[in-house]
């Protein structure tokens, strides 16, 4: 897979820190797909999982959406027509139908459970994780995060659904687990998050020291700490190392008055070089919003309290106010010139509530927002020149 | 100033249009045919023949529209939402709000009192709300395309077409045929199904007084008169719709 991401994203060669991220990658994609005939257990688990508590237990979490973005690389295309032969709409999110295609193909790293969150609020998850126990028989145990936030009952709630995860995971694995082992990891995954965070609050300077491409392929660590807790956060730290080097330099990747570009939801993976082509316009992506979801650390010497906390704060988890806000602040934060918002075809979150961004950007920070609709890993859903004229128009616009 | 051409590579036609200090000296419209850069290069040819300039004589080329790239003479490419934007400003200065129909998208363009984008909108995922829908029920019809905007006004009782795919609605269409509906009244339907769809878009950025339709379409007064009565707002059409992007794209190249 390397040569071809690297083929297809335009990464950044002279960015070290990018050929860790690689050899990191794949390790993990291996390991998943060999877990089974290394007696290794495999959870199948959606963003965003508690995953401290399976590296606690020696399970591997592996996410499915990671191995759908895999097919706009040229990997497992065919799972979305699998899918549809199944049954399922082709307005259907195209994560949703990946998953079930590749269930109906075992072309994933076989589980031995799966386990659905609600956080994110990608409603449609946890029926698609429940069709995936029906074709596979793999065990499936779902997690629910109240849609309200910041509050002690909610937090009660999911210690609650924590200690179902621990038992669903002891019952299964035959294991205990070690509260002091997963305070260890804790402690380990909120380094991470400090050197993620670090490392995307470092583009707010002049000139931007790393590209957007970079915004987006520098996330999925983050996201279930690609099975080893201990390499993701060195791989996050040495990238900050880079990018702080750089900035000591001067060195950046556009002119220091490029315009400033938010994304929001995940840019087309399948056209990354879109994110190119934007800084040869005289712009740059800063900020993907993805990002937010692992913006919180589990802090405190309570263990299960501070994971609850962490994972119920989610910035996707509740009203669209609470999502909104935390784009601006990111917006206010690095200083962005306007906003790019990428409706995914088949996400309801995003699309329904595109027209109350784009009135909250003009009125809190007098930027503007284009809205592009396409699909973010499927590329038969997409028409790359319509989208680069909108882009193109909206930079000249903003010029 | 001097003498400046703008060229629009469309994907029905495409235009170039030739000014001579900010005066418009003549223009040409051709059909794209199955080469971008072959059209831009005839279109460009036959408005230098109009007004017997060369190659040489013109001091700056924009080319725009979605076959900009292809043009591979002229000295910048900016999109056709800008040159609109441009040329709509410069025939009418009180634009203020723009839609432009063409023969496969659809766009709707806010402006500001410098003729500058404010915001805009174009259709996505299919060409339902574009020419080529209407080209495609006008041959379902039976009926020449030039006509289908006049015989839509004498309908006082509209066919619904509620399908917006091109292919589904030209079913309902041969349905609506086999049932006896008139042909006045399925044409009067298919132009209230576009206007619905434009009227939705413009929404999204905004509709203000001083409305432009533009694009082919605009010549199909069926449609117009639905748009106008759907947004409560009468609209200017330009002498020539076919042309204003690449008028744009001439007044733009004059202001390099």
């Amino acid at each position: 897979m390397s040569s071809s991401m690297a083929k297809h994203s335009g990464f950044d060669k002279d960015l070290k820190s990018n050929n860790d991220l690689i050899r990191l990658t794949l390790d993990y994609f291996s390991t998943s797909f060999k877990a089974k005939e290394k007696k290794k257990t495999l959870a199948w688990v959606n963003l965003p999982a508690p995953t401290e508590i399976f590296y606690a237990l020696d399970i591997i979490p592996f996410s499915p959406e990671q191995l759908a973005t895999s097919s706009s690389f040229g990997f497992g295309v065919e799972n979305f027509e699998i899918a549809e032969s199944h049954g399922i709409s082709r307005d259907a999110c195209s994560f949703d139908s990946h998953l079930i295609g590749s269930c109906l193909s075992n072309s994933s790293p076989q589980a031995d459970m799966m386990v659905s969150t609600s956080g994110a609020g990608c409603d449609a998850q946890g029926k698609s994780f429940e069709v995936a126990s029906n074709l596979t028989g793999i065990p499936v145990h779902h997690m629910t995060t109240p849609f309200k936030y910041e509050d002690a009952e909610v937090i009660d709630y999911y210690k609650d659904e924590l200690s179902r995860l621990i038992d669903f995971l002891e019952k299964k694995t035959g294991r205990e687990l070690d509260y002091e082992r997963l305070k260890s990891i804790v402690k380990e995954s909120n380094e991470a998050t400090k050197y993620f965070r670090r490392s995307n609050e470092l583009r707010k300077a002049r000139p931007v020291p790393i590209g957007g491409i970079e915004c987006i392929l520098h996330y999925p660590p983050i996201t279930n700490l690609l099975g080893d807790v201990k390499r993701t956060t060195n791989f996050y730290k040495s990238l900050c190392d880079e990018i702080e080097q750089r900035i000591k330099e001067g060195v950046g990747v556009v002119d220091e008055d490029a315009i400033r570009i938010m994304w929001l939801h995940y840019p087309p993976l399948h056209d990354l070089r879109l994110l190119k082509h934007i800084e040869t316009l005289g712009g740059i992506v800063v900020f993907t919003e993805p990002a937010l979801l692992f913006w919180g650390m589990a802090e405190g010497n309570d263990t299960i309290d501070a994971l609850s906390k962490k994972y119920t704060s989610v910035f996707s988890n509740g009203d669209a106010y609470k999502r909104i806000d935390a784009d601006l602040k990111i917006a206010k934060m690095l200083e962005v010139d306007a906003v790019i918002n990428f409706l995914h075809f088949g996400c309801k979150n995003i699309c329904s509530i595109a027209t109350m961004t784009k009135d909250a950007f003009k009125e809190n920070m007098g930027i503007p927002v284009l809205d592009v609709d396409g699909d973010v890993i499927d590329p038969r859903n997409y028409a790359s020149g319509q989208v680069r004229t909108r882009v193109e128009a909206f930079i000249e616009m903003l010029k | 100033m001097g003498i400046v051409a703008g060229i629009d590579i469309g994907s029905v036609s495409a235009e170039a249009v030739i000014l001579k200090d900010g005066v418009l000296m003549d223009y040409s419209i051709m059909p794209t045919g199955h080469s971008s850069k072959k059209a831009g290069e005839l279109v460009f040819n036959d408005a230098l023949e109009k007004t017997k300039l060369k190659p040489n004589d013109i001091d700056y080329i924009v080319a725009t529209g979605y076959g900009r790239i292809s043009v591979p003479f002229a000295n910048e490419k900016i999109t056709e939402i800008t040159c609109h934007a441009k040329g709509a400003y410069f025939l009418h200065p009180n634009v203020r709000t723009i839609i432009d129909i063409g023969g496969q998208d659809s766009k709707a363009i806010r402006v500001n009192s410098t003729g500058n984008v404010l915001d805009f909108a174009m259709n996505d995922k299919c060409a339902a709300g574009t020419g080529r829908f209407i080209e495609v029920m006008a041959r379902a019809l039976n009926v020449k395309l030039d006509d289908l905007g006049k015989l839509s006004l004498k309908s006082k009782n509209p066919a619904k077409i509620s399908s917006m795919c091109t292919v589904f609605a030209e079913s309902e269409v041969v349905s609506l045929i086999a049932e006896g509906e008139s042909q006045k009244d399925i044409v009067s339907g298919i132009c209230d199904a576009i206007s619905s769809r434009i009227a939705a878009m413009v929404g999204r950025v905004g509709v203000k007084p001083g409305l432009m339709i533009s694009g082919g379409v605009a010549k199909n007064i069926g449609v117009v008169k639905a748009l106008e009565n759907k947004l409560g707002l009468s609209a200017t059409i330009p002498e020539e719709p076919e042309i204003v992007v690449a008028l744009g794209a001439a007044v733009l190249a004059g202001e390099k």
